[in-house]
C-alpha cells in the first residue's frame, strides 16, 4: 500500500512538472502578438469585473438615495434602520469598486511583457499598498456601527481625493515606462542594424544610403527619448498626496497629466517615424544583401 | 774728367754665367709661388666644399625618407584589390549573399511592438480618464 502511495505521489509530481514545463514552453513559443493578446484578455477580464462592481456600486448608490428620500418623507425606526443598512452597503460597494479598479490596473501592469521587470514590480507594489489599505477598510465597514459608517465614509472620501490625483500619477508612470521599453528596443535594433550595415560594407556592397537612413533612424529615436524624458518629468511633478487646497491641486495634477500625455503622444509619433525609416532600411538591406546578377556572357 | 767717370758707371751686362743663374732663381721662385698658391687655393676649396656636400647628403636623405613614407602610405592605403574576394567569388561562379533575414525579423518585431504600444497607450488612456466612480464623493458625502 505504501509503495502504491509513493508511486501515485511520484506520478502526480511528474505530471505537475511536465505541465509546468509544457506551459512555460508554450508561453516561450508564443509570438509577441500572442503574448500581448493573452495579457490583454486577462486585463479585459479584470476590467470586466471592475465594471460589474461599478454596476453594484451604482445600484447601491440608488438604493441608498431612495432610502434617504424615504426617510425624509417618513421618519420612523424602520426607515432609519433601512437607511443605515443601505449606507453600509453603499460604502462597501464603493470600496469594492475601488479595489477592483486597482486590481484591473495591477493585472495590466503584471501581465505586460513590454515593461521592464523593475518598473513592473515597483508599480505593482505601489498599487498593492492601496489595495491592502482598502481591504482593511472594507473589513472594518462590514462590521461598523452607523456612527462608524459615517466616519468610514469620510475616510473613503478623503482617499478618493488622493486616488484621483494618484491615478493620474501612476497612469503617467506606466505610460512613460511603456514608451521607454519601446525606445530601448529601438536603440537595440539600431545597434544591430548598424553592425549589419558594416557586414554588408565589408562584403563590398553599397551602403552609403543605408548608413544615412540609419542615422535618421537613430535621430528619431533620440527625439522620442527626449519627449519621454519630458513626459516622465511632468508625471513626477504630480503630487502623490493631496494637500488642503484639493480643487487647485486636482487642477494642477490635471494640467501636468495632460502635458505629460502630450509628450507621450509626441514620443509615439517619433517612434512611428522611426519605424517607417526602419522599413526603408530593411528593404535596402534586402536589396544590398542579395547576390548580384552575373553579367551576360 | 767728370764725363769719363760718369761714363765709367755702366749697368753690368746681363749675359754671362751670373745672368743665367738669375733667370733660374726667378723661374724657380715663380714656380714655387704658383705651387704654394695652388695649394692654398686647393685647401680653401676643400674646406668650403665638404659642408656643402654634407648638406647635400642630408637633403638627399630627407627626400628619400619622405618618398619612402609616401610609398608606404600609398601601400597601406591601397585598395586596388579590395574587391578581390568578390571578384574571385564571381570567377568561381559564386555570388556573395549577406544574410538579412535577421533585419527583416527585427522590422516585423518592431511592427508588432508598435501596434502593442498603440493599444497599450489607448488602454491607459481609458484607465486614466475613467469616470465610472465620479459620483462616489457626492454619494458618500450624504452618509
Amino acid at each position: 500500500m505504501k509503495k502504491m502511495e509513493k508511486k501515485i505521489i511520484c506520478l502526480a509530481v511528474a505530471m505537475f512538472l511536465a505541465g509546468a514545463i509544457g506551459a512555460d514552453a508554450a508561453y516561450q513559443n508564443q509570438t509577441l502578438k500572442e503574448k500581448d493578446e493573452a495579457a490583454k484578455a486577462k486585463y479585459q477580464e479584470a476590467w470586466g469585473q471592475y465594471q460589474k462592481e461599478v454596476n453594484f456600486f451604482k445600484a447601491a448608490r440608488e438604493n441608498f438615495s431612495s432610502a434617504r428620500t424615504k426617510l425624509q418623507k417618513v421618519k420612523n425606526a424602520d426607515n432609519t434602520k433601512d437607511l443605515g443598512e443601505k449606507a453600509k452597503s453603499f460604502l462597501g460597494k464603493s470600496i469594492s469598486a475601488l479595489i477592483k479598479k486597482l486590481e484591473a490596473l495591477k493585472s495590466w501592469v503584471l501581465n505586460k511583457r513590454a515593461l521592464e521587470e523593475s518598473d513592473r514590480q515597483a508599480i505593482a507594489s505601489e498599487i498593492d499598498k492601496d489595495i491592502a489599505w482598502l481591504n482593511d477598510k472594507a473589513l472594518k465597514a462590514s462590521t461598523a456601527t452607523p456612527e462608524e459608517i459615517k466616519e468610514q465614509a469620510r475616510t473613503i472620501r478623503q482617499y478618493w481625493k488622493k486616488h484621483r490625483i494618484w491615478m493620474k500619477k501612476i497612469t503617467g508612470q506606466i505610460w512613460a515606462a511603456r514608451v521607454n521599453f519601446t525606445i530601448k528596443k529601438a536603440e537595440d535594433f539600431a545597434a544591430k542594424l548598424s553592425a549589419k550595415a558594416q557586414e554588408l560594407k565589408a562584403a563590398g556592397k553599397e551602403t552609403a544610403q543605408l548608413e544615412a537612413w540609419l542615422l535618421e533612424f537613430s535621430g528619431k529615436i533620440s527625439l522620442a527619448k527626449e519627449k519621454y524624458e519630458a513626459a516622465k518629468a511632468k508625471f513626477a511633478e504630480i503630487k502623490a498626496e493631496p494637500g488642503p487646497d484639493f480643487e487647485n491641486e486636482l487642477r494642477a495634477a490635471d494640467e501636468l497629466f495632460k502635458a505629460g500625455h502630450n509628450f507621450i503622444k509626441e514620443a509615439n509619433r517619433y517612434i512611428k517615424k522611426a519605424h517607417a525609416k526602419l522599413r526603408q532600411i530593411v528593404n535596402e538591406m534586402k536589396k544590398a544583401g542579395k547576390a548580384e546578377e552575373a553579367p551576360a556572357e | 774728367m767728370e764725363t769719363e767717370q760718369t761714363q765709367g758707371i755702366q749697368t753690368p751686362p746681363i749675359a754671362g754665367k751670373n745672368g743665367k743663374k738669375l733667370y733660374i732663381y726667378i723661374g724657380v721662385g715663380v714656380l714655387a709661388a704658383i705651387l704654394i698658391a695652388a695649394g692654398i687655393y686647393w685647401y680653401a676649396q676643400k674646406e668650403q666644399i665638404v659642408p656643402i656636400l654634407e648638406d647635400l647628403a642630408i637633403d638627399n636623405e630627407e627626400e628619400a625618407l619622405n618618398q619612402d613614407l609616401l610609398d608606404l602610405e600609398l601601400f597601406a592605403g591601397d585598395n586596388s584589390l579590395e574587391g578581390l574576394d568578390n571578384d574571385l567569388t564571381r570567377v568561381a561562379g559564386e555570388n556573395i549573399v549577406v544574410e538579412t533575414a535577421s533585419a527583416e525579423k527585427m522590422e516585423s518585431e518592431f511592427s508588432e511592438e508598435l501596434s502593442g504600444l498603440s493599444s497599450d497607450l489607448a488602454d491607459l488612456e481609458g484607465i486614466g480618464n475613467d469616470t465610472s466612480l465620479d459620483t462616489l464623493e457626492s454619494g458618500l458625502s450624504n452618509i
